[in-house]
């Protein structure tokens, strides 16, 4: 069988298996996975699912691990006593306080180039500020998972960025004023258009109510936030004191520290609650490595980059806008390495570090992107929002925002190259 | 009730007999060095801190009787580049030194072999056509295996260089040279080798690999500013026999590379060869042992005709035997240049099978299994 007819039984496989047989995403994917290797004539390929399965195993315990500080770090009652903080602050100033809430959320994912961190910390944090200022949840939802989409693409650390140049020998340099120049205003700007209208004449008073403080632990309660941040960061830049621990042990350790610097815990009922929000997404992460495996063992991966290398020049704009993004839902990371590399190599002539970068800003996109949809899916256990297909719908403007920011970028490469210097 | 314990019962089959073949990779293939081998020594003697790891590989060395400089060969750098270690296996069960000393470790990153990389469908193995029927190798990982050394940083910090990479790279052999002696595991193993050159004197480093087609360095010898010359009049000669090579010089800002840090951090000449490989390439269609060995894919063969290959790229394919006859013929032709720039260090040795013989009859026919 040639390997867009495979192709296409995976898809129609994955299709019936979530909207008529209605089984939950993960066990669809291997669902279609092992159909697309069985029509391919490789019978049950036991060891490639296996294998698949724990391609994600990574991103897998930081999703556990940090829903599991989330809960142990909201009980303790940390969040609504830095919240009641912030709105204190800044809730005259909404301007500042929206700027300064997109930064907060951004920031975990400049220095380790994921989402995940920043919509399950920074984001957090800076959910209840968002609820009690009149933010709808789903919206709410929207502009951590905006702010986490940014910030993955920012500089310092843009993994996407760093993959593709790996993939030409290319180094990591260069890439952090464009970047910076880029994504930092978009951010600013999406997060404004999502939640501005809800900032503006905040009553201080009135809000602070709305958000249940317990501030006996004083300062004491942010020391596991700190201990999040300050390990993250100082693993990258004082390597020699601080050890690499990975980032599930990291939040790991501040969960522990949780239980012991604010109001009592119960621990069984946190671990129940990080377990159980956890799940689907990991079924969900289990059945994508299974499906990309299948995808490449049957060449119907390479159809589909051979496909997208085969258009025309406007066609193939018109094709990594859609499908560098689509594969990034499967995986960013994937769609950096699998599209974003070749076309890269189709477009030397334009300049490499923002070709690059474009391609990155669009993979980066694919935590949007079904079936995973990572940010929006993580995001709605923080806002308390049920349906993730309701975040995305109201994230828009940071999809449409990224998607012509990285366009351009690919069309203008050369021009946007000398603005910063870059030959 | 019972639906539950049929389900775990499914899935704990499912995980034993998977477990079973994932377990299977870590055999490795019996070698029959040719009676030239003087000794089998351990990439431990070099580095003690490696002694019984999965990163402790074996270190072949083969002496001539008249005195001469050394040359050291770097097979399964990456393991998904089979002609890498195959070129080594070839030259250790074919090699007979007259002059000088060839040293050969043919599974650089051992621990590399031990696993495939995910998300990639490769097979676990393949089979080549012997003398004595069919023999069976493993196809391996770019990457050091995760049992051994995980979990990755966000950020792979280059040492000394303080270079930034993604995270993965910190389990790549090729982007951890020099080596620390305090390192991750992979910077051990890089550190293990550049001990290994400095203490053996090592003369010429020449690290076999492959990349896919579309990779712009391709068809090349890599080498280090030092390295050029004899690298220049190897690609020449190989140029002369027709054989489609370039000379590329080692990039100064990319650091971790063996041709860049060798050459700086010890006296070796340091240089790299590179073949095209399809089964490793992002474009290729149904990735299976065949694919492997024939180097026969139609996905290539459309990204020819677009012109995104950076070799021709015809039906035929760029087959195993091709490859590893590239890497033998041009492991031959830089020593060889080695030769005329080092008057009083010249190593010479024959036995390997030339480029003509493998084409014709496949390497496979030139193992020693009966040794």
């Amino acid at each position: 069988m040639s390997e867009g007819l495979i192709l296409a039984a995976m898809v129609a496989a994955l299709s019936i298996s979530v909207f008529f047989v209605k089984l939950p995403t993960g066990i669809a994917l291997l669902v279609s996975a092992m159909i697309g290797a069985f029509v391919a004539g490789e019978g049950i390929p036991l060891r490639h699912l296996a294998e698949g399965s724990m391609m994600y195993l990574d991103p897998m315990l930081i999703v556990l691990t940090s829903l599991f500080f989330m809960a142990v770090f909201e009980r303790s009652g940390a969040l609504s006593s830095l919240n009641v903080w912030m709105l204190r602050k800044f809730s005259s100033r909404p301007f500042i306080l929206v700027s300064l809430l997109t930064l907060f959320v951004m920031l975990p994912g400049m220095f380790t180039g994921l989402t995940a961190p920043c919509v399950l910390t920074t984001g957090a944090i800076a959910a209840p500020v968002l609820l009690a200022a009149g933010t709808p949840r789903a919206v709410a939802g929207a502009f951590i998972a905006s702010g986490a989409f940014w910030g993955m693409a920012a500089p310092p650390v843009n993994i996407c960025a760093m993959l593709i140049g790996a993939g030409v020998d290319m180094p990591y340099i260069g890439f952090d004023l464009p970047l910076l120049a880029t994504t930092v205003p978009l951010a600013l700007l999406s997060g404004h258009l999502l939640v501005g209208k809800y900032f503006r004449g905040l009553k201080t008073e009135n809000v602070c109510e709305l958000i249940e403080s317990k501030e006996s632990g004083g300062a004491l309660l942010y020391l596991p936030f700190l201990v999040v941040m300050s390990l993250m960061l100082g693993e990258r830049f004082l390597p020699q004191y601080v050890p690499h621990l990975g980032i599930p042990l990291i939040f790991v350790i501040a969960a522990v520290l949780s239980l012991f610097t604010g109001a009592r815990v119960k621990i069984k009922e946190a671990a129940d609650w990080s377990v159980k929000s956890a799940m689907p997404i990991l079924a969900l992460l289990a059945g994508i490595g299974m499906f990309i495996q299948i995808l490449t063992l049957t060449g119907a991966r390479g159809f589909i980059v051979i496909e997208l290398l085969e258009l025309s020049e406007w066609q193939r704009y018109v094709g990594i806008a859609i499908l560098v993004q689509l594969f990034g839902g499967v995986s960013a990371y994937g769609s950096s390495v699998v599209l974003g590399v070749p076309i890269l190599l189709s477009m030397l002539g334009q300049n490499n570090v923002i070709v690059a970068s474009a391609l990155s800003i669009i993979a980066s996109l694919g935590d949007f992107m079904p079936p995973t949809r990572l940010a929006v899916v993580l995001a709605g256990p923080v806002v308390g929002e049920e349906s993730s297909a309701a975040i995305l719908r109201k994230s828009l403007w940071p999809i449409v925002l990224g998607l012509a920011c990285g366009i351009g970028m690919l069309i203008y490469a050369n021009e946007i190259g000398k603005l910063f210097g870059l030959n | 009730m019972i639906r539950k314990l049929v389900i775990l019962a499914l899935l704990s089959a499912a995980c034993f007999i998977s477990g079973g073949m994932l377990l299977s990779q870590h055999q490795d293939e019996t070698l029959y060095p040719t009676p030239s081998l003087t000794k089998r020594m351990m990439l431990s003697d070099y580095f003690s801190v490696l002694r019984g790891g999965d990163g402790d590989t074996e270190v072949f060395e083969y002496c001539g009787d008249e005195g001469g400089g050394t040359v050291l060969i770097l097979g399964g750098t990456h393991c998904d580049e089979p002609a890498s270690y195959l070129a080594a296996y070839l030259l250790i069960e074919t090699l007979d030194v007259q002059r000088g000393r060839v040293l050969i470790v043919p599974r650089a990153n051992r621990s590399a072999l031990t696993h495939n990389l995910q998300g990639e469908g490769h097979p676990q193995t393949f089979e080549v056509e012997t003398l004595h029927g069919k023999r069976s190798f493993r196809m391996g990982s770019r990457y050091t295996n995760p049992l051994n050394q995980w979990p990755d940083p966000e950020v792979y910090l280059h040492s000394p260089s303080k270079q930034e990479l993604s995270g993965s790279d910190s389990r790549n052999l090729n982007r951890c040279y020099p080596g620390r002696a305090d390192g991750t595991y992979t910077e051990r193993v890089a550190h293990a080798l550049a001990e290994l050159i400095k203490q053996e004197k090592v003369d010429l480093v020449i690290d076999l690999h492959e990349a896919s087609p579309e990779y712009p360095v391709i068809n090349a010898i890599v080498a280090h500013e030092r390295a050029m010359d004899c690298a220049a009049f190897a690609v020449m000669e190989l140029q002369g026999q027709g054989l489609e090579y370039s000379l590329e010089p080692s990039p100064q800002n990319y650091h971790g590379l063996s041709h860049r840090e060798l050459g700086d951090h010890t006296n070796a000449l340091a240089t790299l060869m590179e073949s095209a490989n399809a089964s490793q390439g992002r474009l290729r269609g149904r990735t299976d042992a065949q694919l492997v060995v024939t180097g026969r894919d139609k996905m290539y063969t459309r990204a020819a005709e677009i012109e995104m290959t950076r070799v021709p790229f015809g039906l035929e394919g760029i087959p195993l035997d091709i490859r590893v006859a590239r890497h033998i013929e041009g492991t031959r032709q830089l020593v060889l240049a080695f030769n005329g720039l080092n008057a009083g260090k010249e190593v010479e040795f024959g036995g390997a099978p030339t480029y003509a013989e493998i084409v014709e009859r496949g390497f496979g026919k030139f193992m020693h299994e009966e040794n």
